[in-house]
């Protein structure tokens, strides 16, 4: 089979540390913590209450039509398409050659809105009840409206794809991305992913899971991945999107190239839903797939963006995995969670995004808040300090609920 | 010309329909014209606009399902994804002896688990006082109310997650939570998967369930439903179509490489030989003809077939006025002068959103096997804009050799898979 080679032409993001690329790299190179207690709502007596919200964020939405039919998710979406697209320059592309491939999750009601329906429907009938619901809702709330949101705002009207893997999302969905234009099936694909996680009924599900910190107080030190005193994850929120498109399509118009995309790989824990094996199987088969599909030896990956999301679980074995694969090869290893925390079906497409600005200015991102070193993780984790190195192939994971791995690997341009 | 995906292959097809809970009486239940659409049983639907649905009946999960635990985290939706996967295996031999779990994967079209905020109203009923609805006593004494597992039964890629499990699948995967396109692009993915060659077998289909209020809302507030209550309520392509029926179900199949299923002795049911995908969200909620022609023409390309090659579309005829013409319009773009059959089940086991392409593909296995086509009922009259279809009325006898399956998505998706069968 022929394989077109696979570039990065835009990037685009929405994140808790910055409402755009920049700022977010520049919080992730000062090392700078964006998780603190949650200002959305109040959230006394949830399990927790904190969290890494995106703050300032205003995005119109569409124009038109389409106008109401933005929730959060899809703001923040259009915001980091917009971006990346504006970054990519003119496409001059056919729309039946343009496609998009997104990370995302059903919607959830917000819960005072739920509450005033709840109460409000006692008292109705059933049928006004049902007359009261907003037809948009059903369509707007489904985890595939961003994907179909960038379609109708970018013309794109090729290949449309939503993954829904969890925390896994954005791994698979760029992936998925990167098969159909090495197929030929697309010259230029939107991909990444979006999510929005700081809302009282996500911190109280993942609260009754207890997969979250509770280090309340103390919440700008909580997410510590890798570290012995760990304790749960943090939630995060936003979107990352980028232009990819082929190397053919990319040199015909003169487009700069961020980066390549080399190779990814999948794979499933196979175990249970909500935790991973300890040996870290899943994560050396996924990055395993990756190295192999990339045509690369362990010895050539210069940085892993890991997974790291700060519970014990998911650390140890991630970090069971790095060694199974890459063994005495010193590769650093950094968590950017520890400061923006867990944006689930957006964090495989932000982390991919801090893996090519790495590349780009010889600058791994710390993993902040690592103190007291855990001898079930013991690889070279760039505490608290970003690191320059030249990186010219960077790593990164994504491991789901639902036992899904994605592995991307990203590397210099070299024509 | 030969199929770009190489010689894919379908090992073993598993089924749960409302109309039986195998491939082979799903089909002579389509040709004998019965139609598993009728009151709804399962909730009170006296408040929507629609009273009718095609439900599964005769359906016991825990002959799929054995640990009480998990299927306790299962909605109806995810308990017919794996009894469906359950089936497909069994009748492919998967996991076939020999093939390291590594190299087998599965990839699961899903549909929106919309459930779980039912089950919430306890806990937000707790959080009112006398001074209306508190934050406050919602966090500490409504949450309470909710079990710890509530997020896990809402988790949209649970067949996935526990279908690798019980199958000890660890190779490549994929959830697609694409509205009614999602479990056509598993298979096709899949295929693609297969011939990129990433895994060696791989588990494709489709699970879902709108046999619920919330789907009932949904759609109904889109004007979507059949408010007819008389027999055959739903009419696709006919002059008189006026919205579908919800529906649910699910069908895997278990792929390979031919040589591969060759080489371990496994039967052969058909060939994926092409796959395409397209968007025409601007046109939103229905469908754009000239994208579903361009997606139609990508899985024709990819087949290496021409339009006239085509013995039988498998549409997706929904039964509403505007998707049903776009439909129409659309294959009449891609075919042209030539006219090959088309037909849809939907009059008979509703609309099952993702899961409807796949059952879709379940009954064109069993179809090519019987050398029938099966009908499209409910039409009093042809709707105008599908004059220019050759329409299966009645079952058909046909020797099928190639065959389309369409499905169209809420978002503007359009997904067509080409299956192609031995003379």
């Amino acid at each position: 089979m022929t394989r077109e080679r696979v570039v990065i032409t835009g990037l685009g993001c929405v994140t808790p540390l910055g409402n755009d690329v920049a700022t977010t790299w520049a919080g992730l190179a000062a090392g700078k913590n964006a998780i603190g207690r949650i200002e959305r709502f109040d959230p006394t007596g949830f399990a927790t209450d904190f969290a890494a919200e995106v703050k300032h964020f205003e995005h119109p939405g569409l124009r038109g039509h389409f106008h109401r039919w933005c929730d959060a998710k899809a703001r923040f979406a259009l915001a980091a398409a917009e971006e990346a697209l504006a970054d990519a320059g003119p496409l001059g592309v056919d729309p039946h050659r343009f496609g998009v491939s997104m990370g995302a999750e059903v919607s959830r009601p917000d819960l005072t809105d739920m509450a005033e329906k709840v109460r409000a429907l006692a008292a109705a009938t059933p049928e006004e009840a049902f007359r009261a619901v907003d037809p948009k809702d059903f369509i707007v709330m489904s985890a595939f409206f961003p994907a179909s949101l960038l379609a109708v705002a970018h013309d794109a009207r090729g290949p449309n794809y939503t993954t829904s893997t969890a925390c896994t999302s954005s791994a698979q969905s760029i992936a998925d991305a990167v098969r159909v234009l090495r197929r030929g099936g697309a010259d230029v694909m939107l991909a990444g992913g979006t999510d929005r996680l700081v809302e009282e009924l996500m911190v109280m599900g993942f609260g009754l899971l207890g997969a979250l910190s509770t280090r309340m107080d103390d919440p700008e030190h909580a997410c510590r991945p890798f570290d012995r005193t760990r304790e749960g994850f943090v939630l995060g929120e936003g979107a990352g999107v980028l232009v990819l498109e082929t190397e053919r399509h990319a040199r015909a118009r003169g487009a700069h190239i961020h980066a390549e995309i080399l190779g990814y790989g999948w794979s499933a824990n196979a175990w249970r839903i909500t935790d991973s094996p300890s040996d870290g199987r899943g994560a050396r088969q996924s990055m395993q797939a990756a190295l192999a599909d990339a045509g690369l030896r362990p010895t050539d990956v210069d940085y892993i963006n890991a997974h790291g999301t700060s519970t014990q679980q998911n650390d140890a074995s991630e970090s069971a995995g790095i060694t199974a694969v890459f063994g005495d090869h010193p590769v650093p290893v950094s968590s950017t969670k520890s400061m923006m925390g867990h944006l689930v079906a957006a964090c495989g497409a932000v982390e991919l995004i801090a893996c090519v600005k790495a590349i780009e200015h010889g600058l791994l991102p710390p993993t902040i808040n690592y103190v007291h070193r855990d001898p079930a993780c013991d690889r070279d984790y760039v505490p608290n300090e970003a690191r320059a190195a030249r990186v010219d192939v960077a790593l990164t994971n994504a491991f789901g609920f639902g036992g899904s791995n994605g592995t991307l690997i990203v590397g210099r341009y070299r024509p | 010309m030969s199929s770009a995906l190489g010689d894919i292959i379908i090992t073993g097809s598993g089924v749960i329909s409302p109309l039986g809970h195998d491939p082979a009486t799903l089909l002579t239940a389509l040709c004998a014209g019965r139609s598993a659409i009728g009151p709804v049983t399962a909730f009170d639907a006296s408040p929507f606009p629609c009273q009718v649905a095609a439900a599964v009946t005769g359906f016991d999960p825990r002959h799929f399902v054995k640990s009480r635990r998990d299927l306790k985290l299962m909605t109806p939706a995810v308990q017919f994804g794996m009894a469906a996967l359950s089936l497909a295996c069994a009748q492919g031999g998967v996991p076939a002896p020999g093939v390291d779990p590594e190299r087998l994967g599965l990839f699961v079209g899903a549909g929106t688990a919309f459930g779980d905020t039912y089950d919430l109203v306890p806990a937000i009923e707790a959080g009112f006082g006398d001074d209306g609805f508190d934050l406050h006593r919602f966090a500490v004494d409504g949450t309470r109310q909710v079990s710890p597992l509530w997020l896990l039964k809402g988790l949209s890629n649970n067949v996935l997650g526990f279908g690798s499990a019980v199958l000890d699948a660890r190779g490549t995967n994929q959830n697609y939570c694409n509205s009614a396109v999602g479990g056509l692009q598993a298979i096709g993915e899949a295929a693609w998967a297969l011939a990129e060659g990433t895994a060696d077998v791989i588990a494709a289909g489709g699970a879902d369930s709108a046999v619920n209020p919330a789907h009932f809302t949904g759609f109904g507030r889109l004007d979507m439903l059949t408010p007819r209550t008389e027999p055959l309520p739903m009419r696709p392509f006919s002059s008189d179509h006026d919205g579908f029926a919800p529906g649910e179900g699910a069908a895997f199949f278990t792929l390979e490489r031919r040589a591969h299923a060759v080489a371990r002795g496994a039967s052969v049911l058909g060939q994926v030989a092409g796959y395409g995908n397209a968007c025409g969200a601007h046109t939103l909620p229905s469908g754009d003809p000239e994208t579903i022609a361009a997606a139609g023409q990508r899985a024709l390309e990819t087949a290496g077939w021409g339009p006239g090659d085509v013995d039988v579309v498998f549409a997706h005829g929904n039964g509403t006025v505007a998707f049903d013409d776009a439909e129409a319009r659309a294959l009449g773009l891609l075919f042209g002068a030539a006219r090959p059959a088309v037909t849809s089940s939907k009059a008979q086991i509703g609309h099952t959103i993702a899961a409807s392409g796949p059952l879709a593909v379940a009954t064109a296995l069993a179809a090519a096997a019987a050398g029938v086509i099966p009908p499209t009922i409910g039409i009093t009259t042809v709707a105008p804009g599908a004059s220019h279809l050759d329409l299966v009325l009645t079952p058909r006898p046909a020797t099928l050799r190639r065959v389309l399956v369409h499905a169209a998505g809420l978002g503007g998706q359009t997904t067509f898979l080409a299956l192609e069968f031995a003379p």
